[in-house]
């Protein structure tokens, strides 16, 4: 059932994105100088009305699938409920996750790549559950940190924000 | 010829020889994490090739992929968990083997059998290239439309994930690639007045954000946090069958070799529905079918033939008409694409050097796997072994190192963050992901080339001007609605209904048993070698 009411704001989502998309696209300019009889517009607007029509049949296939398992008797919807339980895991840890990553490109130019990248390793580290071995979790984000500027900035000469203390 | 030798003398300077040798390590290594798919373990590489030339990043990635298709073998074997989903099939007998002593020779078969199938698979498709590229020089840019519509209908049907689910991520895929300039007018488009998408997505972030970040995120959503496994219980080394052995096993090698290499050329299939295809068909022509399941060195033979032949068989319509056969493919199509090699006729007029090393690279990566492949048996338990929390930091660590590496500016490692939580969600609610990535890669083909042939018509007649278009249009439509023409059939729709009550079951039995495979903390069924 909880599975079936993600799926179904999954469905919401995907709409919403196509009409979104629908509407971005109708407001692309099509300059004078249109050398081909399609224009920059008229194929990311058929891409988007397919995307809507597929994310529609997508929405009304789950919301009959949720009125479907509501009529349910109860004892199906107790083991039901069994495998939801299975099925759901933590969501904090991979939000948690896209917010270090996020974070990460706020301040890895303002503090330099290896203590940036050495942070965001070692929070990944304490987001993925290590606790009782955080001080490995440090070296060894610290090492990593090490390695990879070493290998990317030395070795491929990729040019690695700095930060104040030239590392 | 000389293009043959061009290529054969480039492929043999010392640093590309290493770049195999480090590409056959990696793919070997890197298959044995769980969640290291094949289209993974190649997106990881995207931004090293940048610093390479053509051919150097071909051989690399050549080598990666046929080292993760044997790689894959190794836990599936050890610990009953595939690396890869193309090794899936290797479990069903592999691990019974181990149990019962068996486990050296099942390596050793898996390995060889691998190794023949590919070499066999490279020689079918070079000579089903060969006659394919001539036939691509007569195609204007209506056929080259015509085909890749085709090849998107195949997926939407093939993916596993039904058809409303792939078509979706399909389209995901083309859209992403209309952002940006449009190539003909130069007008911005859906850049909503940012700087950085003026450029449209890079590939590369794009690709390691929805495979690497997607599959990372599962793995922080999963609370089991290691597989910890008992390093003095799996202390064996790999045993090369012998000549009579081979012998024995030549009819299911060669089943094996067929279905891999016709799956492969098919194009959305992928290596696990190879493999579990020929295991499946090896059992009904096996004189003992009763052994598979239970420690047939049959199936193991069946399944690691077919997901070696598959790599060069799924190279053939990605090379010729761009269509690539699966994720793994379309990755490798993306890789080629930041080199700017387009594959198609392009590839065959201007760069057939590159796909003389990819073929030459594709053979020479089994002599180095077969001698790396008993030694890394052992690190590559190891790794499995790992808390997941430091393999998944350093892949973190590689990725945005990467995908800054790649574009040099930190909205890139923002669009890595954004695509992973789309990749996420595919791989949550079970959306293709391979079907988004050919969708990105065939996006600016498909568009310029309909656009283009629309420029030469007159009308709407024009489409079906051409017979090969106007046949492959037709294929498409039926890709597309046979399925749903099938379902309507009276006999049919009475049988689905039986199947259903018995399906449902199975389904959460199946996905359960994958949930076990890919996080299960193992060790107890592990049992010592006799």
């Amino acid at each position: 059932m909880r599975e079936t009411m993600r799926e179904l704001g999954l469905a919401v989502v995907l709409t919403a994105f196509a009409v979104f998309g629908l509407f971005a696209s109708a407001a692309i300019k099509v300059g004078v100088a249109v050398v081909d009889p399609l224009g920059p517009a008229r194929y990311p607007q058929l891409l988007f009305a397919l995307f809507l029509a597929l994310s529609l049949v997508y929405l009304i296939r789950q919301i009959i699938k949720f009125v479907r398992e509501r009529r349910m008797p109860v004892a199906e919807v107790a083991a039901d409920a069994e495998v939801d339980a299975e099925a759901s895991v933590s969501v904090a840890r991979p939000i948690a996750v896209v917010a270090a990553l996020v974070g990460y490109v706020l301040v890895f130019e303002i503090i330099g790549y290896v203590v940036a990248t050495t942070l965001l390793l070692f929070v990944v580290h304490i987001i993925f559950g290590i606790r009782k071995k955080w001080w490995l979790a440090a070296i060894v984000s610290l090492a990593a940190a090490v390695l990879l500027k070493l290998f990317f900035g030395e070795l491929l000469l990729v040019p690695l924000p700095t930060g104040p203390w030239l590392f | 010829m000389s293009d043959v030798a061009y290529a054969l003398s480039e492929l043999i300077q010392p640093f590309t020889l290493l770049l195999l040798v480090i590409g056959a390590i990696w793919g070997i290594v890197s298959s044995a994490i769980p969640g290291m798919s094949t289209a993974v373990g190649l997106a990881l590489l995207l931004p090293l090739t940048f610093t390479l030339t053509p051919i150097e990043s071909v051989v690399l990635l050549a080598a990666t992929w046929s080292g993760m298709e044997y790689g894959g073998a190794i836990p599936a074997i050890l610990i009953n968990t595939p690396g890869s989903p193309a090794s899936a099939a290797t479990t069903l007998d592999g691990h019974a083997l181990f149990k019962q002593g068996q486990g050296g020779k099942a390596l050793g078969a898996a390995l060889v059998w691998g190794l023949i199938a590919q070499f066999v698979s490279v020689i079918v498709c070079t000579i089903l290239i060969i006659p394919l590229s001539r036939a691509l020089l007569q195609f204007g840019p209506l056929e080259i439309f015509a085909v890749a519509i085709f090849g998107l209908t195949i997926v939407t049907s093939f993916g596993g994930s039904g058809m409303v689910k792939a078509g979706l991520s399909l389209l995901f895929g083309l859209l992403v690639a209309t952002v940006g300039f449009d190539p003909f007018s130069g007008t911005a488009r859906l850049t909503f007045g940012s700087f950085d998408l003026e450029e449209g997505f890079g590939i590369v972030p794009v690709l390691i954000g929805l495979f690497a970040i997607g599959e990372l995120l599962i793995q922080a959503s999963r609370r089991t946090n290691t597989a910890r496994i008992d390093m003095k219980k799996v202390n064996l080394s790999a045993k090369l069958p012998s000549l009579k052995e081979l012998n024995a096993m030549k009819k299911t090698g060669a089943i094996g070799t067929a279905i891999g290499i016709v799956v492969g050329i098919m194009p959305g299939a992928g290596g696990m529905a190879a493999s579990y295809a020929a295991w499946n068909e090896a059992r009904r022509w096996s004189k003992e079918p009763e052994k598979f399941g239970k420690g047939s060195m049959e199936g193991v033979v069946a399944s690691e033939s077919a997901n070696n032949a598959n790599i060069p068989g799924s190279i053939v319509p990605m090379l010729t008409f761009g269509v690539p056969g699966d994720a793994a493919a379309a990755v490798f199509m993306g890789a080629l694409l930041i080199q700017g090699i387009r594959p198609g006729s392009e590839l065959f007029s201007q760069n057939v050097d590159i796909l003389w090393t990819l073929l030459f690279a594709l053979i020479l990566a089994n002599p180095v796997i077969l001698g790396l492949g008993m030694a890394l048996i052992k690190p590559a338990i190891r790794l499995v072994s790992l808390p997941k929390a430091y393999v998944q930091a350093g892949i973190l660590g590689l990725v945005v190192t990467g995908a800054y590496a790649a574009g040099n500016s930190g909205f890139d490692i923002l669009i890595v963050a954004g695509m992973g939580v789309v990749g996420w969600a595919m791989l949550r609610f079970g959306f293709s992901a391979g079907a988004a990535t050919l969708g990105l890669v065939l996006g600016e083909l498909l568009e310029s080339n309909l656009r283009r042939a629309l420029t030469l018509s007159d009308g709407f007649g024009f489409f079906f001007s051409s017979p090969i278009a106007t046949t492959m249009f037709a294929l498409a439509l039926l890709t597309l609605f046979a399925p749903l023409l099938g379902r309507l059939l009276p006999h049919n729709r009475r049988r689905r209904a039986a199947e259903r009550a018995t399906t449902a079951e199975e389904i959460i039995g199946a996905q359960e048993e994958a949930m076990e495979g890919t996080d299960r903390t193992v060790g107890t069924d592990a049992e010592p070698k006799a």
